[in-house]
């Protein structure tokens, strides 16, 4: 199992991963040694969610395995019908599911005030990794192989979590 | 303000009531003016002279008439109390969740705005902000090196309409320190054009942040 931080260099905007042990406790020393005048921490927001989702959805190669929510209530499962849908569902029917599946969570984000706190990816190449995406920037992954969470970043997260607005 | 712009425009049918009520107490021309005096039958120098009561209030009534100021208000609050601070948790080996705040801009008499009309929100070092739930059609653009983000507020409202507007949307907030510290947000409004006059109602607000 791994865990990271995602930053994003200020000058280049490229994604930095720092790996660090969470059960060594080595998140607090991780975080008072990085220069946060070089490189940001990446909040993962509900609208950068929304992207990342639709692009996942158009990648053969990874599904979207679940959304948390940061409140203890759970929401209706209708966006858990939508992500079954849309895993399986063919290009075609995807934009249009995409467009329910954001307008959902912007329902439950914005109207219900129920933020996203996680969102799990699973990687459908060979053997399935599971990558867990926080609204802080942690990302967590079954996987200690380091090259496998690169192409996540790359494939999946890259031009959309360090996009110039 | 309302109740100032009603009782200008009462007084505004009033005028010629009220030049002829000055002429009565005294305000002639002709008093000024000798060759009315002389020169003019009494009828047309009383002509003269409630003409003149009434130009002359017209022209005052002119100067001192109230114009519709654009009033902008911005306003900042924590998501569980309405006040404008909240408290941070510092980094620990817990890692945390990002707060939020809610900004919100309200906007009147719009129509008058020439020319573009920003939003300033200036953070401190010590934080981590990102904008989110975003109106579709809001631009700003997030500068990490200066922390400070500006908002074109021309995307966010319409500027043609006169009438009351209104846009809310979130901030998520992360502490970049391992220390207990103090931290802002502030927020102001900036404009292209001098003469678009700008009333702030109640000032532009801050947000004052505790980091424990």
């Amino acid at each position: 199992m791994l865990q990271g931080k995602l930053f994003v260099n200020i000058k280049t905007s490229k994604i930095i991963i720092k790996y660090y042990d969470y059960f060594e406790n080595n998140y607090r020393n991780m975080m008072k040694n990085h220069n946060f005048e070089e490189s940001r921490q990446i909040i993962i927001t509900t609208d950068l969610i929304k992207k990342i989702l639709s692009k996942v959805s158009y990648d053969n190669n990874y599904y979207i395995g679940n959304i948390n929510f940061l409140e203890c209530i759970e929401p209706d499962e209708q966006y858990l019908n939508i992500i079954d849908e849309l895993n399986k569902n063919k290009v075609v029917q995807k934009k249009q599911l995409i467009k329910k599946l954001n307008d959902e969570i912007a329902e439950l984000s914005t109207e219900k005030g129920n933020d996203i706190e996680s969102i799990e990816i699973i990687c459908g190449t060979e053997s399935k990794i599971r990558l867990f995406l926080y609204s802080n920037g942690i990302i967590t992954a079954d996987t200690k192989d380091k090259n496998n969470i690169t192409k996540f970043i790359n494939d999946i997260l890259d031009g959309i979590i360090n996009e110039n607005n | 303000m309302k109740i100032i712009k009603f009782i200008v425009n009462y007084i505004e049918y009033m005028i010629p009531f009220l030049g002829v009520v000055l002429t009565g107490f005294g305000l002639r021309l002709s008093t000024f003016i000798v060759p009315i005096k002389e020169k003019f039958s009494t009828d047309l120098q009383l002509e003269i002279d409630l003409a003149f009561s009434i130009l002359l209030l017209y022209i005052i009534k002119n100067l001192i008439s109230f114009k519709d100021y654009i009033i902008i208000n911005t306003e900042i609050k924590g998501p569980r109390t309405p006040t404008n601070h909240i408290t941070l948790e510092k980094i620990d080996n817990e890692s945390i969740m990002p707060e939020f705040v809610e900004i919100s801009i309200d906007i009147l008499n719009a129509h008058h705005i020439k020319g573009e009309l920003y939003l300033e929100i200036r953070y401190a070092r010590n934080i981590e902000i990102a904008i989110d739930n975003k109106p579709n059609e809001l631009y700003f653009k997030q500068d990490h090196e200066k922390k400070n983000i500006i908002i074109s507020l021309n995307t966010l409202f319409n500027f043609m309409l006169k009438n009351y507007q209104r846009e809310t949307f979130k901030l998520k907030i992360l502490s970049n320190t391992t220390r207990a510290a103090d931290s802002s947000i502030e927020l102001s409004i900036k404009s292209n054009k001098i003469r678009d006059n700008l009333r702030i109602k109640d000032s532009v607000e801050g947000m004052y942040i505790k980091i424990i």
